[in-house]
């Protein structure tokens, strides 16, 4: 069990003043069985006229929030303190054969595979695609244990993708991701998701922070923490009947692991932005992100 | 009975032995009692329907041939129709509720989740009064047997009461001795049933502000929407016109903000809210969900609504009904196979040829390949046609025959549904699409002897101006005062230039020259030379014709044009056709002189014809204040632009021709009634300045001015919002008042003038035009830097 508190900048710079904006953020953490989250609080400068809290469709919170100051720099923390402790994972190699899985997803009678249907469809950032289901075929092979074919779908992406933050925006669109095999981690998970989803699996799209190695040894040495060092992160999550949900990191080839601290999770990138905002006036704008994870 | 029709077809007025049926015999008869009458019928029903609406279904004048319904078989049409919407209802309370069909096994989970219609972000949330379906329409056929088939369903914007209601108008006036003959069912009750409703959905008690919500693509409202904005009393906004404070919604008014408590909504659901309905759609109201969560706002119909039209349900229709009903549908639908569906797959290969296809889930209709088929089957569905049924149709005079396709509206009223004794029917022959009146044969208790139908309840609700209609009004009024005065200018110009005049002033041109170019039309030259100003005359016609000039006529009458085709509703018909005629009569660049001079007559014409028309016949609310005030405005600076000009020319070195400077203000004949005598400075500058009674001076425009201000102020909810707009026009009356024509310093005196209605408008565009400006969605950025 670790506990970490948590503390997520972003500062907006805009050219021109902003006279309005309406945002709607998911930067509050949720409680999972394997993370219980305190003190969780989103503010924003310059003060918000008004700012709520609300439950999506996938049980995360958001946050609406109601800018009438205008400005031309607007700033929004989040902060809270977590402790994670580290799933108990089911042995893949006994996981129910990904055929009878997809066919549960395809009549989900049951409460839990109803919910967990949703997740295995085509959604706004992960269409449909026949590359992913190309590329997800070896690892498909008859009657092979759902989380299985999960596992070695990550560690493929993991193998054959390179992390390169110039590469992709967040319209880069998965068939090309699969095609310059480059990305970060965002568009791995989206791959991730294409993939399972390409053979009638339940997949989605879980937005976090990670604990850097890096962050954590220098916090070891006593040294000050660093600013930025450590990250918003994805990862994308299979369903596994009777299980639940196993959460797999393709960037770092690994199983969730007590450095990894879940927000929330949607059917991809879109449902968990971090800040959405549409805003009056604004010209040109700038965005910095500072990210800082520190044990507690 | 020499009527021809084919016996694989129902003919709707004749039986397969020639004879007319029954319920057509009444009208049939007038019919052909005034047969001779019928060619100038059809130009009349075209005349009385005459628009410029954009679409092209909905210029289709109204037949003079209705179509005639049973009672039975009205009857039955309502009860399938009641039925069917119950069924549509109970789907997407479902689907965005418990999702029984999808657990049960009814529906397959792609058809909804692998939807782009469906918005889990909706999933929970209550519809307004708990109802999905609170209007809709749908269409029908009738196959050979003489069953009706329905064949579409429209529910998120159901288009069809407003149509419906003209229409009966048109048939009510064209051939009254049919109509009295007939006596059909009344249907303008049904446009106040359906008021009614609107207004009944509002969440709390106090008189509701309902708008009328459409798609901001700088088009013309629809004839719906503009009829609609016209007889109920509601607004018509775009989205921008609203936003989203708190958990409320409010309309940008020109007075501030002022909330909304039901929307009408003409906006597919995906482009309501940026936020929470699209990953990159700009378009729509920011936190409209979030109100509606909140339940401040009732939207009609619900968001959400749009996932019912996807074709992929028409091929679980039967079963859905089942699910919620016990029994069948009461009223058939048309046959229809999704190819998400492993065993539908080969029968819409092998069927390719004969069916319809339709994307599943957007409903586009589709023309996929075979191979389209193979390799993507979930992505369409097919759906059976209809021998649909013939209707008689008059044409140039003649009686011909035209297939026919019914649409009737369904409206949710006090807890139950109510279907429309009539609807529209669209008639399709060899040579064209129609579109006509549905009569419903009435039982004879309810018979109106009347031959026309009363007319609608007139609404009493409040006028409302958004910002935007403000300040597209406004500038209508700038642009429409700039292009009248340029006109002028032209043609005062070209006319001393080529043809010299009863006054002749050996520099009238090079005046007028210098006028135009310090309103930067021309660059400035040395306008005595003949040389130049030939040079000059060249560039007139280029401001008066060329596409590529920027401020010139052909520029100024395209804006014209934009401004009122989006102020479609607020401008009548005859006043939006002379916005419409001006581009059109301007010359080619290659024409002569004295073409161009014909045609600037026109023009000048048809823009007095405005003046005068907005004049008369405008109700005299808040749209046309700003329209004014933006005339006035213009008038004034155009003004101060002519006295400039006398001291350009005096800095150029020659004395301005004071009698061409009045004649292009208009004010030469007044200037000869009062003083009987060659113009002198002083004199011009009183005329055009100082002189209340004359309307092309500067203080009538101020007076004018002041006159909408105070009328705005005066109706405005919020106090003082145009008190410093009316101190700045007061103070400006007392200068005017003030001059001492024989003292004045004429440069100083403009400059002053015109920095003052330089800052009324900046004031103005603070109190009541800041709400219109855009918005843009804020940066997303990509998540992790880090390995």
């Amino acid at each position: 069990m670790t506990r970490y508190h948590v503390r997520h900048t972003t500062v907006y710079g805009y050219s021109q003043p902003v006279t309005l904006s309406h945002h709607l953020a998911r930067l509050k953490p949720r409680n999972t069985p394997f993370q219980t989250v305190e003190n969780s609080t989103v503010s924003m400068t310059p003060a918000p006229a008004y700012q709520t809290d609300s439950t999506d469709a996938f049980g995360n919170t958001a946050t609406f929030m109601l800018v009438e100051t205008p400005h031309t720099e607007m700033t929004v923390t989040s902060d809270f303190t977590a402790t994670v402790a580290m799933p108990d994972y089911p042995d893949a190699k006994n996981t129910p054969a990904w055929e009878s899985v997809a066919g549960a997803l395809a009549l989900p009678s049951a409460p839990e595979t109803l919910d967990a249907a949703v997740f295995a469809h085509p959604s706004c950032f992960v269409p449909f695609s026949q590359k992913a289901k190309d590329y997800a075929a070896p690892s498909f092979t008859p009657n092979r244990p759902v989380l299985a074919a999960a596992e070695e779908i990550m560690r493929r992406i993991y193998a054959d993708f390179k992390y390169d933050s110039s590469a992709t925006s967040i319209a880069t669109p998965i068939d090309e991701t699969l095609e310059m095999k480059r990305g970060v981690c965002q568009d791995f998970a989206h791959v991730g998701i294409a993939c399972l989803r390409a053979w009638g699996i339940a997949a989605r799209y879980v937005s976090g922070y990670i604990r850097t190695r890096r962050a954590a040894e220098a916090e070891k040495r006593g040294e000050i923490e660093m600013i930025g060092g450590d990250a918003s992160h994805a990862w994308f999550s299979v369903f596994v009947p009777t299980y639940g949900w196993v959460d797999l990191d393709p960037t770092n080839n690994m199983y969730m692991q007590t450095e990894h601290l879940t927000v929330g999770w949607g059917r991809d990138f879109d449902d968990m932005s971090p800040v959405k905002g549409l805003m009056t006036g604004g010209g040109s704008h700038t965005v910095k992100v500072d990210v800082s994870v520190r044990t507690a | 009975m020499s009527f021809l029709f084919e016996p694989s077809v129902y003919n709707e007025a004749f039986a397969s032995d020639g004879t007319i049926r029954p319920h057509w015999k009444p009208f049939w008869e007038k019919l052909q009692e005034n047969r001779e009458k019928l060619a100038f019928c059809s130009e009349q029903s075209e005349r009385l329907m005459h628009s410029g609406f954009s679409d092209s279904a909905e210029k289709r004048a109204c037949g003079v041939v209705p179509f005639i319904l049973s009672r039975q078989d009205f009857e039955t049409i309502s009860k399938g129709l009641i039925q069917r919407a119950q069924v549509f209802n109970a789907m997407l309370c479902d689907l965005y509720g418990d999702q029984t069909l999808i657990s049960q096994g009814v529906l397959p989970p792609a058809a909804v989740f692998g939807n782009p219609m469906y918005f889990p972000a909706l999933r929970g949330l209550t519809p307004a009064n708990g109802v999905f379906v609170q209007e809709y329409t749908a269409d029908l056929e009738r196959s050979p047997d003489g069953k009706f088939w329905v064949v579409a369903d429209s529910l998120q914007i159901p288009q069809c009461v407003g149509r419906a209601v003209k229409n009966r108008r048109v048939s009510t006036r064209v051939l009254p001795e049919t109509y009295a003959a007939a006596t059909p069912a009344p249907v303008s009750d049904f446009l106040e049933t359906f008021r009614r409703h609107l207004f009944a959905n509002a969440p709390s008690n106090k008189i509701p502000t309902v708008v009328l919500l459409t798609a901001s693509t700088n088009r013309p409202l629809s004839f719906e929407e503009s009829y609609f904005a016209r007889n109920l009393g509601i607004v018509a906004v775009e989205p921008a016109d609203l936003t989203v404070r708190g958990d409320k919604v409010f309309l940008k008014n020109i007075d501030g903000l002022k909330q909304v408590d039901v929307i009408l909504r003409h906006v597919a659901d995906d482009l309501c809210d940026p936020l929470e309905l699209k990953g990159a759609s700009m378009t729509g109201v920011a936190g409209l969900v979030h109100a509606v969560r909140a339940g401040t706002v009732a939207i009609l119909n619900p968001l959400g609504t749009g996932l019912a039209e996807s074709p992929v349900f028409k091929a679980f229709i039967h079963g859905i009904c089942r699910h919620f009903t016990n029994s069948d549908l009461l009223l058939p639908s048309i046959a229809a196979w999704w190819g998400g569906q492993t065993a539908e797959v080969d029968y819409l290969i092998e069927h390719q040829r004969s069916l319809r296809f339709f994307d599943a889930f957007t409903g586009t209709e589709a023309a996929p390949s075979t191979a389209d088929l193979q390799r993507h089957p979930e992505r369409y569905v097919g759906q059976e046609r209809v021998a649909a049924s013939e209707m008689p149709i008059v044409r140039g005079g003649e009686i011909e025959n035209a297939r026919v396709r019914l649409r009737i509206p369904v409206v949710y009223d006090n807890g139950a549904y109510r279907v429309m004794a009539g609807g529209l029917a669209f008639t399709e022959a060899k040579d064209g699409k129609g579109l006509c009146d549905v009569w419903v044969n009435a039982p004879v208790s309810a018979a109106r002897p009347s031959a026309s139908e009363k007319n609608v309840v007139p609404s009493r609700t409040a006028f409302e101006l958004t910002s935007r209609i403000a300040d597209n009004m406004y500038w209508l009024g700038r642009n429409l005062e700039r292009s009248e005065q340029l006109a002028r200018l032209l043609r005062v110009a070209l006319t001393r230039a080529t043809q010299g005049s009863d006054f002749p002033d050996p520099n009238d041109v090079a005046t007028l020259l210098c006028v135009l170019a310090l309103e930067g039309h021309l660059p400035f030259a040395d306008f005595q030379d003949s040389a130049e100003r030939e040079n000059a005359l060249k560039t007139l016609k280029k401001i008066m014709c060329s596409e590529s000039y920027g401020f010139g006529l052909r520029f100024l009458f395209k804006r014209l044009k934009e401004m009122a085709d989006q102020l479609h509703d607020r401008l009548s018909m005859d006043t939006w056709e002379l916005f419409t005629a001006l581009a059109p009569l301007l010359p080619e660049e290659s024409a002569n002189y004295p073409i161009v001079l014909n045609r600037l007559d026109s023009i000048i014409v048809r823009q007095n014809a405005l003046s005068g028309l907005i004049h008369e016949d405008m109700t005299r609310d808040h749209g046309w204040r700003f329209l004014e005030i933006g005339r006035r405005l213009e008038r004034g600076l155009q003004i101060l632009n002519l006295l400039s000009g006398i001291q350009s020319c005096k800095i150029a070195g020659f004395d301005a021709s004071l009698e061409s400077l009045l004649e292009t203000s208009d004010s030469r004949m007044t200037y000869r009634v009062r003083y009987m005598s060659v113009p002198s400075v002083p004199l011009v500058v009183d005329l055009l300045v100082c002189d209340k009674s004359n309307p092309r001076s500067l203080i009538f425009q101020v007076k004018e001015l002041r006159r909408a201000i105070v009328a705005l102020e005066r109706e405005s909810r919020t106090p003082s919002l145009f008190a410093k707009e009316n101190t700045i026009l007061r103070d400006m009356a007392k200068v005017l008042e003030d001059i001492d024509i024989t003292t004045v310093d004429l440069p100083a005196l403009t400059a002053d003038l015109r920095d003052r209605l330089q800052a009324f408008s900046d004031t103005l565009t603070l109190s009541c035009f800041v709400h219109n400006t855009s918005t843009r969605q804020g940066p997303a950025y990509n998540k992790g830097k880090l390995k």
